[in-house]
């Protein structure tokens, strides 16, 4: 099955001179068809960059890979593309229908399935009550609700979404999350670049984490947190090394050598029940309090920090400028 | 046209229609527009004069020769197009429309144009062209309200007033090609109307100044002519007299300076006055080449006069032909009698025939080419800019 996106080496440049900033160098990344994929990184990591550049809206220094099989930045393939700006504005004149009238009308959408298509969306988004009002009168989310609308109105096969969720209260991201799921099921692809990191841990199939304009993690959320998970046993006071010897013996030979003690913890390097029932009975047997038992397996929230706080380099702060360089 | 690209071009111009209806002022510009030439409806004319309702009057009009047709097709020419379209609705449509472009390019707004399957020059071009059906509904209204109140109230059917359409509308392309080079520039709606309406007074200034050395020149060269003529004239007189006093030709210099010394004066001028005369030619002549590839904003309102009314000939019509005194004398003999009676002086109207005559293939050829080179510049800075 071809891929929705398959990117090789991409790479941007704003400026030049002592203002040069590399703002993507040499993204690879693969999108398959049908899948939620989410982009997240600091502040400037070059997200918007990469997802502009996929939609022509700024020019590549390189550029190789395909877009739903066709070369990055082939004019045709844009009609089946949906994407929602950050930071979108609408013009304030419009009504929310109009917008959606305008967005299908430059997607090519015949007249009668865009009309078809923006009423059921409307709907979808609970903005149909909303349709004749102008645009300057909405509220943040409603601006939202309509900028995710006018992405789906030409019933687009790959959608990208910058920041979603952005200004929407937590009933609408909820219903935003829904509305993205059953996307999936319709078989669309979806890229979501977002900083609310437990949104994307709900909905992703896959995650990428860019840093200073690379890719420096990614993959499902069990490969990224794989060699993390573990069980924990919490005990009220510190464990000595008998408990410690009965849990290497438990966890087997290949988990053994990462059982180990963080202060009143002992840390079991498997999601596996059956050593921590073992360092359970023998920590009762031997009078120890057990205060907590529970399998443990790092949020994307974890892994976002960590991967951050291994790069001790001002990503973020470079990223700052190159989001300025972008215009 | 593909069918996207019909579907594309519509919505693109429909959404600039909506923009423009959005505003106070384009309604109120349109108001004034259609108003304006029904504003004619109650004058009339009768045996006596000038009537408005059932007053008359005391108008020095020559009702024996101007027809009420003519009368309004004179005031359209002389006040409606001239004041109202070529100024008023310009500037008013200025404003109305130099935030388009500043706005359509801001960051946040442009992206979803510029993700859609439309190429970055067509999706440019047809937005500028968007703004320019501001000035089209103006023009539009306002010449159609004016062809119906000359052609049902006043008997004239003169379907040239629809000519303003096109050359008003080509007057508006070329400031507003200049605008949205600046708003793509700056990015700020207000700073483009302004840097537009700046560069539009030094248009008017440089082309004022083209006419004044002109008319420098033309004068001079009237100076000159008459200096030359009096040397004929008085080596004329010297020759005939040398004749009277029996002295066989050919007459030396001498001789004729001696018989009438007043020749020399007359060659002193006319020395004076040539390299006055190259100076201005030549002034003129590089002032002409700095203009000639500059929108002509002036000299295509002209053409108004030139192909729906002279306007000259508008206001002979309908004020000086009243009484014979007041009639102006075409080839006047004595220029300061001329400019005593307030009629042109020679200079003047060679100047103006210089100016009249210039051909509109001219003025309008290279004011688009100014117009295409600046749209080419747009569209250069839209294609390569990072959004």
């Amino acid at each position: 099955m071809t891929a929705a996106l398959d990117l090789h080496d991409i790479a941007k440049t704003f400026g030049r001179g002592r203002k040069r900033v590399d703002a993507l160098r040499g993204v690879s990344l693969a999108v398959e068809p049908g899948q939620i994929f989410g982009l997240l990184g600091p502040n400037g990591a070059g997200k918007s960059t990469l997802v502009k550049v996929l939609l022509t809206v700024i020019r590549p220094k390189h550029c190789n890979g395909t877009m739903l099989g066709e070369r990055i930045g082939h004019r045709g393939t844009l009609a089946r593309v949906g994407y929602l700006p950050e930071h979108h504005r609408f013009p304030a004149y419009q009504t929310g229908w109009q917008a959606l009238e305008y967005a299908g009308a430059m997607a090519g959408v015949p007249r009668r399935e865009r009309r078809k298509r923006a009423h059921e969306l409307l709907e979808l988004t609970r903005m149909t009550d909303w349709a004749k009002h102008r645009v300057r009168g909405y509220s943040k989310g409603m601006r939202q609700r309509l900028g995710l609308a006018q992405a789906l109105v030409n019933n687009p096969e790959l959608v990208f979404l910058d920041e979603p969720t952005d200004g929407v209260d937590p009933v609408g991201r909820r219903e935003i999350r829904e509305a993205l799921l059953e996307l999936r099921s319709q078989g669309k692809t979806l890229m979501i670049n977002s900083h609310l990191l437990s949104e994307l841990e709900q909905t992703c199939d896959r995650v990428a984490i860019m840093l200073k304009g690379q890719i420096a993690r990614e993959g499902t959320l069990d490969e990224l947190a794989s060699g993390q998970t573990c069980y924990r046993v919490e005990l009220a006071t510190p464990p000595d090394e008998s408990l410690l010897e009965i849990a290497r013996k438990a966890a087997g030979p290949s988990d053994a050598p990462g059982v180990r003690i963080e202060d009143h913890t002992l840390l079991l390097p498997t999601l596996n029940p059956a050593p921590a029932q073992a360092v359970l009975r023998s920590a009762v047997e031997r009078g120890l309090t057990v205060t907590e038992l529970r399998p443990f397996r790092p949020s994307l929230e974890d892994l976002f920090i960590e991967t951050v706080s291994e790069d001790s380099g001002p990503g973020g702060t470079q990223g700052k400028a190159e989001a300025g360089g972008a215009r | 046209m593909s069918s996207m690209s019909f579907r594309q071009t519509h919505a693109i111009l429909a959404d600039a229609i909506r923009d423009l209806r959005a505003g106070r002022l384009f309604w109120l510009a349109l108001i004034v527009s259609t108003v304006l030439p029904l504003a004619l409806l109650p004058i009339g004319i009768n045996e006596n004069g000038l009537t408005v309702f059932h007053w008359e009057l005391d108008a020095p009009i020559n009702t024996g020769t101007t027809t009420l047709g003519n009368l309004y097709l004179a005031v359209i020419a002389i006040i409606g197009i001239p004041l109202w379209l070529t100024w008023g609705a310009t500037i008013v449509a200025l404003v109305s429309t130099s935030g388009m472009i500043p706005s359509f390019v801001a960051s946040g707004s442009v992206e979803f144009s510029l993700a859609k399957p439309i190429g970055r020059v067509r999706l440019f071009l047809t937005k500028w062209a968007g703004g320019l059906l501001f000035a089209a509904a103006q023009v539009g209204v306002f010449c159609l309200s004016a062809f119906l109140v000359v052609w049902i109230r006043g008997g004239m059917f003169a379907p040239e007033i629809l000519l303003a359409i096109p050359i008003v509308l080509s007057m508006f392309a070329y400031l507003h090609a200049i605008s949205a080079l600046f708003g793509m520039l700056t990015g700020s709606g207000n700073a483009a109307m302004l840097m537009t309406i700046g560069v539009w007074f030094a248009l008017f200034v440089v082309a004022a100044t083209e006419a004044s050395f002109l008319q420098q020149r033309a004068q001079r060269e009237v100076a000159l002519e008459r200096a030359e003529e009096k040397i004929e004239v008085r080596e004329e007189f010297a020759r005939r007299k040398l004749e009277r006093d029996g002295v066989s030709p050919p007459y030396s210099r001498e001789q004729m300076l001696e018989v009438n010394p007043t020749i020399e004066w007359a060659e002193d001028e006319a020395d004076r006055l040539r390299p006055a005369v190259e100076t201005w030619t030549t002034w003129h002549e590089r002032l002409s080449l700095v203009r000639a590839p500059l929108p002509k904003t002036g000299e295509t309102t002209d053409l108004l006069g030139r192909w729906i009314v002279d306007t000259d000939d508008a206001q002979r019509l309908m004020f000086m032909g009243a009484e014979e005194d007041d009639e102006i004398d075409e080839s006047p003999e004595d220029e300061d009698e001329t400019a005593r009676r307030g009629g042109p002086t020679r200079a003047e109207v060679e100047r103006a025939v210089e100016l009249a005559t210039k051909p509109a293939w001219w003025i309008l050829g290279t004011s688009y080419a100014f117009t295409g080179v600046v749209l080419g510049i747009c569209c250069l800075i839209f294609a390569r800019r990072d959004f």
